[in-house]
């Protein structure tokens, strides 16, 4: 058992009880990700991704949040697991997700409200609903 | 007017972003445009030696920050030569060939630029066709380069049930692609002497005369804010006004080191000018007054979204504001529309017809650097008193900005004022 899980259950969910998670289940749950922010050159994901940093660590959220230009992603499709693009580039969503072709990778467009203020709180709700962490 | 501007947007909409989205996918619009991304802090490192090399017009040092300068600034098409054909192998998943691909663009371009270094004359690497000036060069060979090795990737002459060792038939079936890349390069350009780097060169000039042009210059510049007005990012235009943009400012250091540079002969269109000197604080379209405004507006919804866009904006990155508020916002779309008209127009008649602004001699495209950093870094090679001019300039564009940004922000606040006030009082 890690002492680490330990203050994410609810002690009073206990088995038998609706809702409970074996530890088991909890572990597999709050999983590490490795995420890839783009943007055109890596300007303004690098702000997103320091916000996003911030609101994953102050939920006991272990992930690796990286931000790039998008003509980068290759460099990084064999160690991420979810891509997350700027609203901007939607346009170039075919390319990108090509680019990911063959890999265990989610792959979402930020969203508007997330991306005018650099909203790092929305973006990891985002990326947990992606993964059914929520 | 609303509706006016409702079916506007909508067509907008329908029709044009489709459109943007087919060329945003289009391999060769991504390839290239990759391809010249990847080279930017080559780019970002050349301005930062070009920046420390104005310390030599004040101090006489043992060596000089413009050797590093041309060993980064002055490199790049020899790196996208290699990068486009590299980048298409990747895109298109021949993943096995991306290396040789690579190489075997650079030894074309480099035998295509070959004519040029011997009229030169000059020993070493130091020519224009290695860095800014042969983009477009290093774009045609790069592409070649894809084009070939593309259609001997499915290619092999051997049957899958051959003795022939693995690795030996690898080798074979990477000699034909090779060959007959630097075989085309070998005939046409060394034995035919057909000078292809000026064809290119005299091909696109077209393209660089008219992007340095006042017609040309504003319809670009509004382009680039139309688009962006639509969420569309404008990195897409990257193929077309980058190698336009270095191409400028080599024929203008050209100018400089000759001491014949004047504000007529000079060009405008450079990354130098457009997103560090004038034109663009806080980002394309100048949005760094917007968010000023919105900082400071009656509306909670909009200041905590000025707030938010600060920091970025200062360092000109202004996706926040674009998404934020301007994005299909008509009340925001037209005045981003004008900044793309009228400040373009304003800076070429400061400083092309009327001397008051002056242009960089030198090469500092670090665009993340706030305003007046920038302006600083590109002028101050010429003195004080162009110093001043630039920055008084600056502080006009500012001000012509902010006055097209105001009364639509305001329209547009009040109105957000009214929703919000309407949402208080059905609670």
């Amino acid at each position: 058992m890690h002492l680490r899980s330990i203050h994410k259950l609810d002690m009073r969910k206990a088995p038998g009880m609706p809702g409970h998670k074996s530890y088991a289940e909890m572990e597999e749950k709050m999983a590490n990700h490795n995420i890839l922010l783009v943007c055109g050159s890596g300007a303004s994901s690098g702000f997103m991704a320091a916000n996003i940093r911030k609101a994953a660590s102050a939920r006991g959220l272990e992930w690796k949040v990286t931000a790039r230009s998008e003509s980068e992603i290759l460099n990084y499709v064999e160690d991420i697991d979810c891509l997350m693009v700027g609203p901007h580039l939607e346009s170039n969503l075919g390319v990108i997700e090509e680019d990911c072709e063959g890999y265990d990778i989610k792959v979402s467009l930020l969203t508007k409200e997330a991306y005018s203020k650099l909203n790092g709180e929305l973006a990891v709700d985002q990326i947990l609903e992606m993964f059914g962490e929520k | 007017m609303d509706i006016l501007m409702n079916a506007l947007i909508k067509w907008l909409e329908n029709s044009f972003a489709p459109k943007m989205s087919k060329v945003n996918n289009n391999i060769w619009v991504v390839t290239l445009k990759d391809s010249i991304m990847q080279t930017l802090p080559f780019i970002f490192l050349g301005s930062i030696f070009c920046c420390l090399a104005i310390i030599e017009d004040f101090v006489t040092l043992p060596f000089s920050f413009w050797t590093p300068f041309g060993w980064t600034m002055s490199k790049i098409s020899l790196l996208v030569a290699f990068l486009i054909p590299f980048n298409y192998c990747e895109k298109k998943r021949y993943r096995k060939q991306r290396l040789i691909a690579g190489l075997t663009g650079m030894l074309l371009f480099m035998m295509v630029v070959t004519p040029e270094f011997i009229a030169d004359g000059t020993v070493g690497f130091g020519h224009d066709s290695l860095g800014a000036g042969g983009m477009f060069v290093a774009i045609l060979t790069g592409i070649v380069t894809s084009v070939i090795f593309g259609a001997f990737a499915k290619f092999t002459f051997f049957k899958d049930d051959s003795a022939v060792p693995d690795f030996v038939r690898q080798w074979f079936d990477a000699l034909l692609p090779i060959g007959l890349t630097i075989v085309i390069g070998w005939v046409i350009v060394l034995i035919l002497n057909v000078d292809i780097y000026k064809i290119i060169v005299n091909l696109f000039m077209p393209l660089q005369n008219g992007l340095n042009t006042l017609p040309g210059f504003t319809f670009f510049m509004f382009f680039t804010c139309f688009i962006y007005s639509m969420g569309i990012s404008s990195w897409v235009l990257t193929p077309i006004g980058q190698p336009v943009r270095l191409a400028s400012i080599t024929t203008n250091l050209g100018l400089v080191a000759a001491g014949t540079a004047t504000a007529s002969n000079l060009l405008i269109y450079t990354e130098g000018l457009v997103y560090c000197t004038y034109m663009w604080v806080g980002g394309i379209g100048c949005t760094l007054p917007l968010v000023i405004m919105l900082m400071r507006s009656k509306s909670k919804e909009l200041s905590s979204l000025g707030k938010a866009c600060l920091v970025p904006g200062i360092f000109n990155i202004n996706e926040p504001v674009i998404f934020g508020c301007i994005a299909w916002n008509p009340y925001l779309m037209v005045p981003m529309w004008l900044q793309g008209i009228i400040i373009p127009i304003l800076t070429y008649v400061f400083t092309k017809f009327i001397a008051l602004a002056p242009l960089p001699h030198v090469q500092f495209e670090l665009w993340y650097a706030p305003y007046p950093i920038g302006t600083i870094m590109n002028i101050m090679s010429q003195g004080a008193g162009a110093l001043i001019r630039a920055l008084i300039f600056l502080v006009i564009s500012v001000i012509v900005s902010s006055a097209i940004w105001y009364p639509f922000f305001k329209a547009y606040e009040t109105k957000r004022v009214q929703e919000e006030q309407e949402k208080i009082a059905a609670k």
